[in-house]
């Protein structure tokens, strides 16, 4: 199954489930079903609680913070993550601060989508992994889709923190199959939140990568391993932020080296406040820095071959992990 | 004959999805006539025949690019797809071996049977592996005991810079001593247990030859005489502590010498037997060795050795005599302590070899 089918089945299950969720969005009503179809079947079947919008990003958001703060819940989808800008202080200054303001703890369940990423051609302001914007927003959460993760568990996480939380959505992802076991080179096991992706234990080199990098970070560590002959182990977290490495801490604990890849553009981001973390718990251990590995810090173009140059490729991950090891 | 490929629908996606034929396979179309429903990412679109013609569809349903042959219109000829050829995805399910690719040429290059590659017993295959097998002499792994001990004298190689000095000891008369002293003390005493107990009672006198080096040219002074003592009797090299060996005298330290040579036969030295020693005596007494230079443990400032008691000629008052004399190496950290310290040190121990009256005061 896609994950573009996952995530609309997950969402059919969790309005099935919980009558007190509600599901908003730009263009999200059948038969149009949403621009990426997530939202496919919703309105059809579940009526009023499925909801077309006026095109207002901090409107919808506020409104699904709204429904949130009185006692139901709500998945917001933004068309295209680059529009989440329009929310940013319906998210930070409204949900976010909501949780604690109020003298007391007070849950907002609000899941804001985000279909993110470039790679497919649509320009500057249709391309972008704006996921650095929301690191280190008190009260927010930050979360990526990926092929190894079930979106369901993930939305009833969510939903179960009482915090609300940002939640990317690879839009190249969306087109692959969900993934699960191994494909014959690696195997897939599932920890707590995190997938870990690896041929051999205890390897000495860990890529820490979001969902949206699964295609590419998977055929790197296949050309690492089979043409380089070096074994790296690929760990997923679904949560961004706050990052919990716990359930990884022995695969860590083995590396020699650390990467850490990411789509969002070079400075202040996710990777370096992972870096952060992992620098002040692994230091001593680890034989260099930990790689950083990011979309250059450039506007994103349209054209195909200069968009190829802006965003991560499978080799810029290969290559960085090379330079690495050989320094 | 028209080829009916996918035209190029949009910027933006490299995919799309072929939902429905409109006309049947083998239908006569008209040009102009809706042929397909094609979903891209953003929306379904109605391809329309360019030409007039039998219809003959290649793809039916399912994923498909821009560019794409789907179908052939106007006469029968039969249209050949060219085949693209793919990477073979890896099978899901139970991983058997991985190859990679170094290793492969190896394997070709050596024409190596994959049933011994697979007897390698690993997962991953690498071309390290593969030379083992291209290799017809046998590789073993060390016992434990000495794989550690190859750590050490690594560490001890690459961390302290050691020189050494040699004294020749006379012990002629230094043999019916020891006789005496063993029938006194109802032990062996030989030279090895006096050589500990002489190198122990000089901390005093050189007190950083007991010394740890803490680096950044400071160390710490030992609070007793810890010696060493190697002992091998063929089930592996020990080193047990002889503790506070200065404080002690020598039926003590002979004593405890003895029973550690017992343990070593049985083979079961306990940890605290072998642990917290500040300077090391190497005995290498098999007849022969006539010099032996020491390792210094980590965390020593010192090593000494005893070799063999050798017979030599040596000129007298009226010609010549034989003598017995035994070389004592010393082995020291640079850093802490000098040739002269290292000569004097050696000196003093020498004197209590060569004097045995010395023991009996």
């Amino acid at each position: 199954m896609r994950v573009a089918e996952h995530l609309n089945r997950a969402l059919h299950s969790v309005l099935e489930k919980d009558p007190s969720v509600h599901v908003l969005g730009e263009d999200i009503s059948d038969p149009y079903g949403g621009a990426f179809k997530i939202t496919k079947g919703l309105s059809d079947r579940f009526g009023p609680r499925v909801m077309s919008t006026p095109l207002s990003e901090g409107g919808i958001v506020g409104v699904g913070a709204g429904l949130a703060l009185a006692g139901d819940r709500a998945i917001v989808e933004i068309m295209f993550g680059d529009f989440a800008t329009l929310a940013f202080d319906q998210l930070v200054n409204f949900a976010a601060k909501s949780t604690t303001m109020y003298g007391r703890q007070v849950d907002v369940p609000l899941i804001v989508r985000l279909p993110t990423g470039g790679r497919r051609g649509y320009g500057p302001t249709h391309s972008q992994s704006l996921q650095k914007h929301f690191i280190g927003v008190p009260g927010l959460s930050v979360y990526e889709m990926s092929p190894f993760h079930d979106a369901e568990h993930l939305f009833t996480e969510i939903f179960g923190s009482g915090r609300p939380a940002v939640f990317f959505e690879d839009k190249v992802l969306y087109t692959k199959p969900m993934l699960s076991g191994g494909d014959g080179l690696h195997t897939f096991e599932m920890r707590d939140g995190w997938a870990v992706i690896r041929t051999e234990e205890d390897t000495e080199d860990v890529l820490l990568a979001p969902g949206g990098l699964t295609d590419r970070a998977l055929i790197a560590l296949r050309d690492l391993l089979l043409e380089d002959e070096i074994a790296c182990t690929l760990l997923v977290p679904a949560r961004l932020h706050p990052l919990d490495v716990t359930p990884v801490a022995d695969v860590l604990a083995a590396a020699k080296r650390v990467h850490v890849a990411e789509d969002g553009t070079a400075g202040g981001t996710w990777g370096a406040e992972v870096a952060r973390l992992l620098h002040a718990r692994l230091w001593g251990r680890l034989t260099a820095p930990i790689t950083h590995i990011s979309a250059p810090d450039s506007i994103i173009p349209t054209a195909a071959h200069l968009e190829a140059r802006c965003t991560v490729q499978a080799a810029d991950i290969r290559r960085d992990i090379q330079r690495a090891i050989s320094r | 004959m028209t080829e009916f490929r996918i035209p190029k629908l949009n910027n933006n996606d490299d995919s799309y999805i072929l939902v429905e034929w409109l006309a049947a396979d083998g239908q006569e179309v008209k040009q102009g006539d809706p042929l397909v429903v094609i979903e891209t990412s953003k929306t379904a679109e109605e391809l329309e025949s360019p030409v007039d013609g039998l219809l003959t569809i290649k793809v039916h349903s399912g994923d498909c690019a821009p560019g794409q042959l789907i179908a052939a219109i106007g006469s029968f000829v039969e249209v050949v797809e060219p085949v693209v050829p793919e990477i073979p995805p890896f099978e899901s399910g139970e991983i058997d071996i991985v190859i990679t690719r170094p290793a492969q040429v190896l394997i070709e290059r050596h024409g190596i049977t994959l049933e011994r590659v697979r007897a390698l017993g690993k997962k991953v295959i690498r071309a390290e592996d593969v030379e083992t097998l291209s290799d017809p002499r046998e590789i073993v792994r060390l016992p434990k005991a000495q794989r550690q001990a190859a750590d050490v004298v690594a560490m001890s190689h690459q961390t302290i810079p050691a020189a050494f000095t040699v004294v020749k000891a006379d012990v002629t008369d230094t043999g019916k001593l020891t006789r005496d002293l063993s029938k006194h003390a109802r032990t062996l005493i030989g030279l090895s247990e006096l050589l500990v107990k002489a190198v122990a009672d000089q901390r005093a006198a050189f007190p950083r030859l007991f010394a740890e080096w803490l680096g950044d040219g400071r160390i710490r002074l030992a609070e007793g005489s810890h010696v060493g003592v190697t002992i091998d009797v063929g089930k592996g090299l020990f080193v047990p502590v002889v503790r506070d060996a200065d404080a002690r005298p020598l039926d003590a330290v002979a004593r405890e010498l003895m029973d550690y040579r017992m343990t070593a036969l049985r083979g079961s030295f306990r940890e605290r037997d072998l642990v917290g020693a500040n300077i090391a005596v190497t005995l290498h007494t098999e007849p022969g060795v006539e010099l032996a230079v020491p390792i210094i443990y980590p965390g020593h400032v010192a090593a000494l050795s005893l070799a063999s008691a050798q017979q030599e000629v040596q000129p007298s008052d009226e010609g010549f005599t034989v003598r017995q004399t035994v070389r004592i190496g010393l082995a020291f950290d640079h850093r802490v302590v000098n040739g002269r310290d290292a000569a004097l040190f050696l000196g003093a121990v020498k004197r209590l070899l060569e004097e045995p009256r010395r023991w009996l005061e």
